[in-house]
C-alpha cells in the first residue's frame, strides 16, 4: 500500500476546492421531523429507558441471593446424606437385614450371625440385657408376628357377630323361645347359664386341653412335642417361670 | 283313654321340639384343623413367615401346631393375642445345614380354628417371605388342607 502512494511528511495534501465546497454544504442541508413524530419518538425513548432503568438492578441481587442459598442447602443436604452409613435411610432397630421391614428374616440373620460368631452390633440388644443372644432373637420373631405391628386385617366378605356366639345359643334364647329353654333346665338338659357365655373361654374339643396363658385362654395339642414351647413363652413368661421353679 | 292319648300326644310334641334343638355338641360349635403346606422346589426352605386368614363363615384361631418335618416340628412364633381372633402371622426359621432342612412339599404347621354355624369356615394363607439358609429369599408354593376328622 505504501509503494502505491508513496508521499513525504512535507508534501502538501491539499483537497480541490470544489470537493471542499461540496462536502461543506452536504451537512447544511436539514431534515425536517415533525414535532409530533419527534414528541412520540422521545415518549418511546424515555419509555424504555425507564423500564430497563427499573428492572436491571432489581432482579439481579435477588436471583443471585437465591441460588447461592439453593447451592448451599444442597451442597449441606448431599454432605449429611453421604456421610451417613446407611446412606440416608433409617432402619428400625429390630430390621438386620435392612430390607425396610421387620420378619423373620431378621431373626434368622441374627440367628446366624449369633451361630457363626459374626459381629454383632450392640444396638440389637433387644431385651437390654446386657447381652445378645436367644431372647434377643426370640424379641425379633415376636415383633415380625404382632398383629399389631402387621396393622389390621382386610374386611371380611361376611360379617361376624361382636360376641361370637354359636348358632345352637342364638336359637335357644330367642328364636325357639324361653319355654324350650325351661324345659331343658327342668329335664336337666341345660344348666341355663347359655345366654350369657358369650365372653367364656371356648370350650375344649376332646382330645384338646386348654390353658390359661397371661389372661389368654389357649387351646392346644395334648401333646407337648407338638404344642409349641415358643408360644408359651411369648404368651405367660410368668407362668413358665412359676413351673419352673 | 283320651286322656293318655293326650298326654302322648303332648310328649310326643315335646319330645320333637327338644330334639330338633340343638344341644352343645351338634349345635354348629366344632374344631377344625387347617394344615399348612410349603414348597420350596428343591431349594433348602430354612425360614418362613405366612399369615392365615378367616376369609368367610365364624371361625376363631384357637391354637397353632408345628410342621412334619424335624427342622419345623416346634410351633412357630405367633401372637397370643392372635387367639380367638380370626387372623394369625406364623414364623420359624431354622438355622441348620441344608440337608437337614425340608427341600420337597412339607406341612409347617397347622392352624387349629372353633367353627360356629352350620357353614364351613372358608380360609386363606399369605406367604409373606420365604428364605433358604443363606437368607437368600426364594419362591415358595403355600397350599392349605382342611385335617379330616380322624
Amino acid at each position: 500500500m505504501s509503494e502505491l502512494n508513496p508521499h513525504t511528511e512535507d508534501e502538501d495534501l491539499q483537497a480541490p476546492n470544489s470537493l471542499v465546497e461540496a462536502l461543506n454544504h452536504l451537512y447544511k442541508e436539514r431534515v425536517f421531523v415533525p414535532p409530533a413524530v419527534d414528541d412520540a419518538m422521545s415518549r418511546e425513548a424515555r419509555k424504555h429507558l425507564q423500564r430497563l432503568q427499573r428492572t436491571k438492578p432489581g432482579w439481579k441481587p435477588w436471583l443471585s441471593w437465591a441460588a447461592m442459598a439453593a447451592c448451599l442447602t444442597l451442597a449441606i443436604w448431599l454432605g449429611e446424606r453421604l456421610t451417613r452409613p446407611s446412606g440416608g435411610k433409617s432402619f428400625a432397630r429390630e430390621d438386620i437385614n435392612r430390607d425396610g421391614r421387620v420378619d423373620i428374616l431378621d431373626a434368622f440373620a441374627l440367628a446366624r450371625k449369633i451361630e457363626t460368631g459374626g459381629i454383632l452390633d450392640p444396638r440389637w440388644d433387644m431385651n437390654g440385657d446386657g447381652r445378645i443372644d436367644r431372647a434377643d432373637v426370640n424379641a425379633i420373631a415376636a415383633r415380625a408376628v404382632s398383629l399389631a405391628q402387621a396393622g389390621p386385617g382386610p374386611k371380611r366378605s361376611v360379617s361376624i357377630p361382636a360376641r361370637s356366639r354359636d348358632a345352637g345359643e342364638e336359637n335357644v334364647g330367642s328364636e325357639k323361645g324361653p319355654v324350650l329353654l325351661a324345659f331343658r333346665i327342668c329335664c336337666g338338659l341345660d344348666n341355663g347359664d347359655r345366654l350369657d357365655r358369650g365372653d367364656e373361654p371356648p370350650v375344649a374339643a376332646p382330645g384338646i386341653r386348654s390353658f390359661e396363658a397371661g389372661g389368654v385362654s389357649v387351646l392346644a395339642n395334648p401333646e407337648p412335642s407338638v404344642e409349641t414351647e415358643r408360644a408359651r413363652t411369648l404368651a405367660e413368661p410368668a407362668e413358665r417361670k412359676r413351673n419352673r421353679s | 283313654m283320651r286322656r293318655i292319648g293326650q298326654i302322648v300326644t303332648l310328649f310326643a310334641a315335646l319330645m320333637g321340639a327338644l330334639l330338633g334343638q340343638p344341644t352343645a355338641t351338634d349345635s354348629g360349635v366344632r374344631f377344625q384343623a387347617v394344615d399348612i403346606f410349603l414348597n420350596p422346589h428343591g431349594k433348602p426352605l430354612a425360614a418362613y413367615q405366612l399369615e392365615f386368614l378367616v376369609t368367610t363363615g365364624q371361625a376363631q384361631v384357637v391354637g397353632v401346631e408345628g410342621g412334619e418335618h424335624p427342622a419345623f416340628k416346634e410351633a412357630p412364633f405367633y401372637d397370643p393375642k392372635a387367639i380367638q381372633q380370626e387372623r394369625v402371622i406364623v414364623a420359624a426359621f431354622n438355622t441348620g445345614p441344608g440337608d437337614r432342612l425340608p427341600a420337597g412339599r412339607t406341612r409347617v404347621a397347622t392352624i387349629h380354628l372353633r367353627v360356629t354355624g352350620e357353614r364351613n369356615a372358608g380360609h386363606e394363607v399369605k406367604l409373606e417371605t420365604a428364605a433358604t439358609v443363606d437368607g437368600m429369599k426364594i419362591p415358595v408354593e403355600t397350599t392349605l388342607e382342611e385335617r379330616k376328622p380322624e
